[in-house]
């Protein structure tokens, strides 16, 4: 599959090949390619079918919408494959239309591929119509010819081509066909047109016709942002009113901006009186009617009239039903939860098993000491415990992509507009917040970036406010662990009730915002929904696997760090000097004393137990039973001692945790934590939480094991915690307060940039945490009360 | 003339007037929804789906009021 672009020139119509080029190739030229097309008309399908996965993930320069850059090799090229947000339209709608618009005039890639749904063309080539006129070179894949054919239409891309001037190849991204006709074309455009662009006129009728040729003459004249833009399209943007383009003509040149502003304004009261429509509308207007002249030259014929909707029809009849759907959509969320944790538990187990065997053999193969407390305590601890929850995680990225490439998420969005309207949200609200786990599982990161989709600036930042509420990926881990503690017979209804206490709460605050701090007008919801379609494995296992790997790649580097220095932060300065010496010698007064009763069987061991008193507590058990056996005469009294060592080896351990840096920080938080049933170990845990929420459960790990003696008897931390004495109110409490309290570092800096204002970063901060403090002060206080 | 919101399920509608905010007007023509097109009401209300050009969208709370047709 990776390597279906190969060989391109071979499978490329020969004949065509205009006459360089095809010779001899000393080096290979190299051409960006940018994809673009209507969401939902398989640009990731086709851009994951054209690259395999030698994809690069970043971020466009300067803003925060996701960059995927992929390479593709044919013979006699490289070209550098860029997929650029879903888009109908190249206006200043939503940030996603400006980025693609920017990308394109600043970056200038030598060919746009358009990925058009064949079965749609209608709408579909109303973008491709804007990239003729920007006149960019342009080739369009009609993708999903496999159900355009179903339906029985005959698309003639041949003809469609001629028509429109630009290469036209058939498609069905699904299975890879036509990717190599693609990709083939795309270089030989590439090559042809050499970065050259060929603005294409369309008339716009009487009424917008001559105003359009005046406005462009004086745009030529001044050469008014010609750098970037042919002349007709800016005339057209000042008609359509479109924000970027009059501000960067205002600072371009001021004069002739408010001159064609003032035509602009004109020629809209006029068809405003004489035909009361717009001029945005008349514009689209006389595309459509171009597309359709087109269309009907030929290009589409068709059998039967199948309505390719008919079948997603009766379904959404009874999935977006007024009642049927919301009861049934909780229901399929409800399931998720079900799958996860039913098939889930079992490979999650084998995971967790393999770090405790690997701490295991470290500790066997390592002499106790500093290094080998880093390794066990800090290291596998840390790293371990948020790879034992990989094989849960992907499951919940398996079901949530089948949930997006089934088309059923956007159902979601639009059943939810209705009840985001209430708290002063948005239907494109759903996006973010289920990216930031509003199905348990994603990240607020990309979450609070996903808000682009969002107009109005003030939905857009409570939906960035509220969204860290949600069940993220690194939280999700820390709640199952004390959902198995405290409910073990209801993990799953408990999880489902933590994701829906997130919503409620982000609901609840996204209202208290809107109707004090932001207050704003509502705009409107209006959204796509595209038919219902089973999503293919190969898809499924794309989506899945980049964002396992996402995770996977921050337990190896982020929480690699943090769990050093968590580490590093409970571990020194470690008790002071004569407190040291005093349990030194306490420990050797007892030592001695079993030494003095053990020495006829165990002659060897004297010297040693001087030197290495800490070690002691775990060779006792096994010499113990020995001595035992040897000298039933005192067994008691050979017990008794044991156990007054191993106590005061605990009190050490205690003692220098609590006296580390971390420690200090967790008891000084105690009287404040007090009140929701924290313990200072619980707080150390909480604060390390801020760097990354996956480090909770290292912390927490770290911090119950420093503070134990016999490693051998190494009980999960879920029996740790209960024997420990947290309880089922104080869990409650404490998985409140992980849902709810500050978002993460990155989280934090990602709402700085997103809102641009570090106000907001600081209000996300310290609203959060107070917020979350109080909810779990009440959730304790009752609980201990009730229970 | 009537609000697209008030049109029953099933029924055919042509557009005559978009909403208010020219923005918003734009987004509606990129997405096939212009003034003198048909469509078709799949599911009616204040947060309807219509289908239009062949492919389905559903509009927001207050959009699909500011929003008037004739049925045809
Ligand atoms: N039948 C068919 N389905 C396709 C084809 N290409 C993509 N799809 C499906 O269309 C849906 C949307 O595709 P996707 O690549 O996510 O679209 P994007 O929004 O443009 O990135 C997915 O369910 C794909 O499996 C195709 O050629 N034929
Ligand atoms: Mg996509």
């Amino acid at each position: 599959m990776t390597n279906a672009s190969q060989n391109v020139s071979a499978a490329s119509a020969p004949g065509k090949e205009p006459g360089k080029g095809s010779g001899k190739d000393a080096a290979l030229s190299t051409y960006t390619i940018a994809l673009a097309g209507n969401p939902n008309a398989g640009k990731s399908t086709l851009f994951n079918a054209l690259t395999g996965a030698r994809t690069h993930v970043g971020n466009y320069p300067g803003i925060t919408v996701e960059k995927k850059v992929g390479q593709v090799r044919t013979s006699d090229a490289v070209l550098n494959v860029v997929d650029l947000p879903g888009t109908y339209s190249l206006t200043a709608y939503s940030a996603e239309e400006l980025v693609a618009r920017d990308f394109l005039v600043e970056e200038r890639p030598q060919a746009v591929v358009d990925v058009l749904n064949a079965g749609s063309l209608e709408r579909n080539l109303y973008l491709a119509v804007q990239f003729l006129e920007l006149g960019i070179p342009v080739v369009l894949g009609l993708n999903m010819m496999d159900e355009a054919r179903k339906m029985g239409m005959v698309v003639d891309a041949k003809r469609l081509g001629e028509l429109l001037g630009c290469p036209a190849v058939e498609l069905v991204a699904r299975t890879g066909t036509g990717v190599r006709e693609l990709t083939a074309a795309a270089t030989r455009l590439a090559k042809e047109r050499q970065g050259r662009w060929k603005p294409v006129e369309i008339s716009y009728g009487p009424d917008l016709d001559p105003v359009l040729a005046e406005m462009s003459a004086a745009i030529m004249t001044k050469s008014f942002l010609s750098s970037r833009y042919p002349a007709r399209w800016v005339a057209l943007k000042y008609l359509e009113n479109d924000s970027q383009i009059r501000e960067l003509g205002v600072q371009a040149d001021p004069v002739l901006s408010a001159w064609l502003e003032e035509r602009a304004a004109h020629v809209a009261a006029h068809l405003r009186t004489t035909l009361s429509t717009y001029p945005e509308a008349v514009i689209a207007d006389y595309r459509y009617g171009f597309i359709a002249s087109v269309l009907k030259g030929g290009v589409v014929t068709r059998d039967n009239l199948g309505d390719r909707l008919a079948f997603s029809d009766r379904l959404d009849q009874v999935l977006t039903h007024k009642l049927l759907g919301p009861v049934l959509m909780l229901g399929v969320l409800y399931l998720v939860y079900q799958i996860t944790f039913t098939v889930g538990k079992v490979p999650m187990e084998w995971t967790q098993n393999l770090f405790a065997l690997m701490a295991k053999l470290v500790e066997g193969a390592l002499p106790e000491g500093l290094l080998r407390s880093l390794l066990v305590d800090g290291i596998i601890a840390g790293v371990g415990g948020v790879m034992g929850f990989v094989p849960l995680v992907m499951l919940i990225f398996l079901l949530i992509a089948f949930l997006e490439d089934s088309g059923y998420m956007a159902r979601i969005a639009y059943m939810l507009d209705r009840v985001f309207r209430i708290f002063g949200l948005h239907g494109c609200s759903v996006m973010p917040f289920i990216i930031s786990g509003g199905i348990a599982g994603g990240c607020a990161v990309p979450g609070v970036m996903a808000s682009r989709t969002l107009r109005s600036p003030k939905e857009r930042l409570a939906t960035i406010l509220t969204a860290p509420f949600m069940t993220c990926g690194a939280k999700l881990p820390v709640l199952i662990l004390l959902a198995s503690v405290f409910f073990p017979d209801s993990q799953a209804q408990v999880l489902f009730g933590m994701t829906l206490l997130g919503w409620a709460m982000a609901l609840a605050v996204a209202w208290m915002l809107r109707s004090s701090m932001v207050r704003g007008e509502a705009t409107p919801f209006v959204m796509e929904l595209p038919p219902y379609r089973l999503p293919t494995w190969r898809g499924l296992a794309i989506h899945t696997w980049e964002r396992t790997w996402q995770y996977m790649k921050k337990a190896g580097s982020m929480i690699l760090a943090v769990s050093i220095v968590v580490w590093a932060a409970m571990t020194f300065p470690g008790v002071d000097e004569d407190k040291a010496a005093s349990f030194e010698a306490a420990k050797a007064e007892i030592a001695a004393k079993i030494e003095a009763i053990e020495a006829p069987a165990a002659p060897g061991t004297a010297a040693d137990s001087k030197d290495e008193a800490p070690a002691l507590g775990s060779e006792a058990p096994a010499q113990g039973e020995e001595a035992a056996t040897a000298q039933a005469a005192e067994p008691e009294g050979l017990d008794a001692l044991k156990e007054k060592l191993a106590d005061i080896e605990k009190r050490e351990a205690a003692e220098g945790l609590s006296a580390s840096l971390a420690g200090r920080l967790g008891a000084s938080l105690e009287p404040l934590t007090r009140y929701a049933g924290f313990d200072w170990r619980t707080n150390i845990a909480l604060v390390g939480g801020f760097a990354a929420k996956e480090v909770i459960i290292s912390t927490l790990g770290t911090a119950y094991s420093l503070g134990k003696v016999d490693k051998d008897d190494a009980a999960p931390l879920a029996e740790m915690l209960s024997a420990e004495g947290l309880t089922v109110a104080g869990g409650l409490a404490l998985m409140v307060f992980i849902l709810l309290y500050s978002p993460c570092f990155p989280t934090v800096v990602a709402i700085g940039k997103e809102t641009g204002s570090w106000k907001w970063s600081v209000f996300s901060m310290t609203f959060n945490t107070v917020f979350a403090y109080g909810l779990a002060v009440a959730v304790f206080q009752f609980g201990t009360r009730l229970f | 003339m009537v609000s697209l919101s008030r049109c029953p399920k099933g029924s055919k509608v042509r557009v005559l007037e978009l909403c208010d905010d020219p923005k918003c007007r734009c987004r509606l023509c990129s997405m096939g929804l212009t003034p003198g097109v048909e469509a078709v009401i799949r599911q009616d209300g204040e947060s309807c789906r219509v289908c239009v050009r062949g492919d389905e969208i559903c509009l927001g709370n207050g959009l699909a009021d500011q929003i008037k047709v004739v049925r045809v």
